[in-house]
Parts: C-alpha cells; sequence; structure tokens
C-alpha cells in the first residue's frame, strides 16, 4: 500500500555545489528555484498497478526516485507498507566494478537479506538473468540488456511489496520482455504493488489498473488507462501539429492558398459503418490551380489510407471553394482517429499547408480487435 | 540505520580487493609503506641525527618510528579514501535507498586492517628481541579510540566533500603537513619550545604520545592524556555522524 500526500520537490538550482554551503553559512539565497513536482497525492491499494506517463522532463523519474527513497520530497508526506525494490534508470544501482554474483550479495545485503538467505536463491536469479558466463564478471562490461536482466531477476526473486520500473522493460530483447512481463503479471496477481513508467503505451495498456498522466510536475489526469493514455496521445499530436504549423509558417512565408477549415460533418462520434463525410473549404489568394489530398489516420499516427483528388483523376480545383469529401460505410474499429488534408499544387511537387481535423471516436460494436474491419469467409468442410 | 550485512558484505569485499588482483598489487601495498619507513630513516636516524628520548631509555630510531607510524598510516590512508567516498559511489546513492554512511566506514576500517597488518609483525618482532610488555594490551582500546576519531572526521569530510569537491585535494596536502607536527619521525622533545604548541594542537599527538608511552616507556599514560583522548574521539564520532546525516538529504540532489 502506497498513500502519497502532497509531494512536492523542489530544486535549488546553484552555480556550483559549493554555493550551497556558502548559502547555508551567510543565510542569503543564492539558488533559482526549480518545482520539478507539484502537489501529487495518489493512493495506491494492494495488488494494483500504476502507470506513469508523460513528456520527458514531467517529473515521472523524481516521483519515482522519492518513492524509493533516493529523493527527499521538499513537502508533503509518503507512507509506504512493504519492502521496495526498484528498477531506475536502467537496472539499479550496481557496482561497476563487482561481478554480477557480487553484485546479487551486494544488493540483496542492501535489502537487509543475510548472505544464507542470497545463497538460497542466487542459483534462481542467474538462471531468470540467462547471463551464464557472464555472471563472474565485472557489471561495468554489460550491454544495457544485460544489466535490465540482472537487475530485473534479483528485483523479482528478492520479492519485493512494491516494485518501481523506469522504462526498464524496453531494453530487453523480445524473449526477456515477455519473460519479464510475465513475471510481472505474475507478482500483480500476488497482490503487490508496481509502480512503473513507460513511454509504450502499449504495456502501459497491457498492465496497469490505473494511469497517473503528468505534465509540468503535476498530474494533469489519472484514471481508466485507456482513457488516459488516448488523451495522452491527443495531446502529443497537438504538439505536434504546433510544430508543424511552426515549421510551416517557415516554409511557406507567402502563402498562395491555404485551407481554412477541416470539419468532420458527423462531428465527434461515429460507429463502425457510418457514412462519413468531411468538409474542406479552400482561400486562394493567387489565381492559382490545386489539389487536395486526405490523409486518415489513428491518434499513434498509423496512417490507414491517404487519398488524393489526382489519385482519383479529378480535375485541378481552382478559386474559393468548398470539397466535401465521403466515405461510404466506413469500416473503422473502435479507436480514436483523425484527418489530415493537404493542399497541393497541380503538379504535386509543393504542398503549400497541411491541416489537422479535430479527432472523432468509433464506438465499439463488435467485438474484434484491430484497425478496421474487412470482409472475410471461413472455409470448413 | 548501519546495515551489517551490508557493511561486513562490502569490508570483505574492500580488502580483498586490495589484495587479490594482480600479483604486483599486492607487493605495492607492502612495498609503498617499506620505502616510506627506509626513506625517513635515512633522513632522520642517518643525516639529521635524530637520536629519541636519548639518556632516557636506550631505544633505537627504527623502533621509535614503527611503534607509531603504522597507526598514522592508516589514520592518513582513511582519511583520505573516506573523503572521496561518498562522491565517488554518486552513481549508486543516486539510484538505491542505501544507508550511504557505509561507504565512508569501510574506507575507513578497510585502511586500518592494511596496517595494522604491519603493526602485528611490529609488535612479533619486538616481543622476540626485547620482551613482551602487559602494557601493550592497553594499545587496543587506544586504536579503537583512534578509529572512532577517523570516523568521525571520516563522516564530516566525506559529506563535506559532496558540496565543496576540492576537499579531498585539500586534506591531501593538510595530511602531509600534519604528518610533521606529529611526533611520529622525530619526538616531541626535539621540537624547540616556541613551535611545540603546534603538536599540541593536533588531535593526533596525543594518540602518537600515549602509543609511545605504552610501547616504548611501558608505562600507563598520564590519566588527563587518556580522558582528553576518549572525550574528543567520541565527541568526533557524533559529530561527524550528525554533520553526515544532516547533509545527506542533499546528496542526491548534488551528486
Amino acid at each position: 500500500m502506497i498513500r502519497a500526500k502532497d509531494i512536492t520537490k523542489i530544486y535549488k538550482m546553484y552555480e556550483k555545489p559549493s554555493a550551497r554551503l556558502k548559502e547555508l553559512i551567510l543565510k542569503r539565497p543564492l539558488h533559482k528555484e526549480f518545482v520539478a513536482l507539484r502537489d501529487i497525492s495518489l493512493s495506491v491499494v494492494d495488488g494494483e498497478t500504476i502507470g506513469l506517463i508523460g513528456d520527458n522532463g514531467a517529473g515521472k523519474s523524481t516521483l519515482l526516485k522519492i518513492f524509493a527513497g533516493v529523493l527527499r520530497p521538499t513537502h508533503g508526506e509518503l507512507e509506504i507498507q512493504g519492502t521496495i525494490a526498484s528498477l531506475l534508470e536502467l537496472g539499479a544501482g550496481f557496482h561497476p566494478e563487482f561481478s554480477g554474483i557480487e553484485n546479487i550479495y551486494f544488493y540483496g545485503s542492501l535489502l537487509g537479506f543475510s548472505k544464507d538467505d542470497i545463497k538460497n536463491k542466487i542459483n534462481d536469479i542467474i538462471d531468470f538473468s540467462e547471463l551464464k558466463d557472464f555472471i563472474y564478471m565485472p557489471v561495468k562490461i554489460y550491454s544495457s540488456g544485460m544489466y535490465v536482466r540482472l537487475a530485473f531477476s534479483v528485483a523479482m526473486i528478492i520479492d519485493p511489496d512494491v516494485l518501481l520500473i523506469d522504462e526498464a522493460l524496453s531494453v530487453g530483447d523480445l524473449h526477456f520482455q515477455k519473460k519479464s512481463t510475465d513475471r510481472i503479471l505474475e507478482f500483480k496477481k500476488r497482490g503487490k504493488n508496481i509502480l512503473f513508467c513507460s513511454h509504450s503505451m502499449y504495456h502501459i495498456n497491457l498492465l496497469c489498473d490505473r494511469v497517473v498522466w503528468l505534465k509540468d510536475g503535476a498530474i494533469e489526469k489519472v484514471g481508466e488507462p485507456f482513457d488516459v493514455t488516448s488523451s495522452y496521445e491527443s495531446y502529443q499530436r497537438s504538439k505536434d501539429e504546433e510544430v508543424l504549423r511552426e515549421k510551416g509558417k517557415q516554409f511557406y512565408p507567402s502563402l498562395s492558398a491555404y485551407i481554412e477549415n477541416i470539419r468532420i460533418i458527423n462531428g465527434d462520434e461515429i460507429r463502425s459503418g457510418d457514412t462519413m463525410r468531411i468538409s474542406i473549404s479552400v482561400k486562394t489568394i493567387k489565381d492559382l490551380e490545386y489539389g487536395i489530398a486526405v490523409s486518415l489516420r489513428r491518434n499513434d499516427h498509423v496512417v490507414i489510407l491517404t487519398v488524393g483528388s489526382f489519385y482519383d483523376n479529378l480535375k485541378p480545383f481552382s478559386g474559393d471553394r468548398e470539397i466535401i469529401l465521403e466515405y461510404p460505410n466506413i469500416p473503422l474499429l473502435a479507436g480514436t482517429y483523425y484527418f489530415v488534408a493537404y493542399l497541393m499544387d497541380s503538379n504535386l511537387v509543393n504542398i503549400y499547408q497541411d491541416k489537422f481535423s479535430t479527432e472523432f471516436r468509433v464506438l465499439k460494436n463488435s467485438m474484434e480487435p484491430g484497425l478496421c474491419y474487412l470482409k472475410h469467409n471461413w472455409i470448413v468442410d | 540505520m548501519l546495515n551489517i550485512n551490508l557493511l561486513y558484505y562490502l569490508l570483505k569485499k574492500e580488502i580483498k580487493s586490495l589484495y587479490i588482483g594482480s600479483a604486483l598489487g599486492m607487493l605495492w601495498i607492502i612495498l609503498r609503506p617499506l620505502l616510506i619507513i627506509a626513506v625517513f630513516w635515512l633522513v632522520f636516524s642517518e643525516i639529521m641525527k635524530v637520536r629519541p628520548y636519548a639518556g632516557k631509555v636506550n631505544v633505537p630510531y627504527i623502533v621509535f618510528m614503527l611503534s607509531t607510524i603504522f597507526f598514522w598510516f592508516g589514520f592518513q590512508e582513511g582519511i583520505m579514501r573516506a573523503s572521496t567516498s561518498v562522491i565517488d559511489k554518486g552513481e549508486i546513492i543516486k539510484k538505491v535507498y542505501m544507508p550511504i554512511e557505509v561507504f565512508p566506514v569501510v574506507s575507513v576500517l578497510s585502511s586500518y586492517f592494511n596496517h595494522i597488518i604491519g603493526s602485528v609483525i611490529f609488535f612479533f618482532v619486538m616481543a622476540v628481541l626485547y620482551s613482551p610488555s602487559v602494557m601493550w594490551v592497553l594499545v587496543i582500546p587506544v586504536i579503537v579510540l583512534q578509529i572512532l576519531f577517523s570516523l568521525g572526521f571520516g563522516f564530516l569530510l566525506s559529506s563535506l566533500a559532496v558540496y565543496v569537491r576540492d576537499i579531498p585535494q585539500i586534506m591531501n596536502i593538510i595530511m602531509q603537513g600534519l604528518f610533521f607536527l606529529t611526533p611520529i619521525v622525530y619526538p616531541v622533545d626535539n621540537v624547540p619550545e616556541k613551535v611545540r604548541f603546534l603538536f599540541y594542537l593536533n588531535p593526533m599527538t596525543y594518540f602518537v604520545k600515549t602509543y609511545q608511552d605504552l610501547i616504548i616507556f611501558r608505562v600507563f599514560p598520564h590519566y588527563l592524556n587518556i580522558m582528553l583522548l576518549f572525550v574528543f574521539s567520541i565527541a568526533t564520532f557524533f559529530i561527524g555522524l550528525k554533520v553526515f546525516r544532516k547533509l545527506k538529504e542533499g546528496f542526491a540532489d548534488v551528486l
């Protein structure tokens, strides 16, 4: 069980470490403040797995380090019941000069196990890590994958009540990823807590019961994994769009034509099989001919289909106009999607502009997982 | 809290790593102090003609020097290694919650272990060449006090060094100077009255004089001297520990 109340971490930034002592002695502030975490409150019940997501620098690692006891919060209260093991930044803190085996003893004794306790477990640890003869070599020569395998093996077999994992899963090879994911699921079933931070929304959705989205050190959203991860992905996309817009300004300083608006006529919720219409309105400044392309994407940026007026052998457009694109009987499955419209010259060489639509959701009305529905037949005798 | 399993494991590992490893590494451990001892012997006994306690007791120069120099080596090496012990382990301290106190403790204890071996050999040779004395047993509690004093000093320096990175370099110079302000290679009697106070400002002087009383003169040291050692060893230990515990809150932020 973990209970965190109003955890705040403020870093004092000094020009050099000795300024910290100077400040202590002179009682004159010599630092700038940086708020890494702001009023984080979180209660985790036994058996619950929490996912932490957010941009780089949002405070995920800082929060995990506070839970691990490595960092002290500036203020706030933290209560954790049971033993904690952490896999922070690639495999905890191993001693680089020690061999794998020595590090197992080191880490084990760090967690308060006696030599005999560790001796009983050491073969399991070595087997699980699959490090074979490397276990006798100093860990400084390990690859990052080997490092994580050792760290993960130690942490799992030491069997803590709370496991903190920071990005560690994405490092091992696929075989080890599968093995460790299985271990985590099994660990979870036994009523233990896991706090887990990752950029892989797939892993987050798979493993977590609840997801916390951190933004600039504060909780932006907490809740059901799918709900939070899709909000996060939408946010990421809007950031991408901003970057693109900035780029657009740079690349096409004098627009001769632009897309004024792209609108989904059906609104933001549809069902599989609906007929979908979108409207694109174009304004021209100079007299010119142009074409339109429209890309349909899922919110993780997977392109489903891009259609273009020229692919469909339409004559180039000219002047201000509103163009409607229709998708009859759309076979998309449940998920969140969006469109991107491109305005191109008639030679298809220049893209004058690209514009993103708002998102729309396809509601679930069948069981099949996937992107879109394909007609199919089962041939059975 | 100090974790005994961890301390024991790291200490064993540290001592082992000094003795195993390369064959030449082992050689250096023995050779280095021997060379230093040879140089001091040449300079102070043969060139400067220092005759310790001449007229009071008949003691060869080499016996005089060896009676205390190993304890100094333990002190000097322990302090120097302790002062960088926390900085060196920065990567681990930032990632794992652990009793950081073990690092300076391991540095100090392993250094004493290495040099006390030299001292043990010295006592054996002395027992054969001369005769053993009951007073020698009292050296043990004095060493314990000296180790406590070193630990306190080690805590203080290792935690301050995280904030002021020059401390290990500064200490290197200070320790070299301090050696000559401790009556190891010449007795304090040979020091001119004018500068003798400098020796008495140096805590190590009191330890060294106590060892000389016990080993060379084979007498019980003055009770005030014993009291003094007792009080400031324990005080240094606790003050060092307190400072360390206060400063360690910021280690992960600074390292």
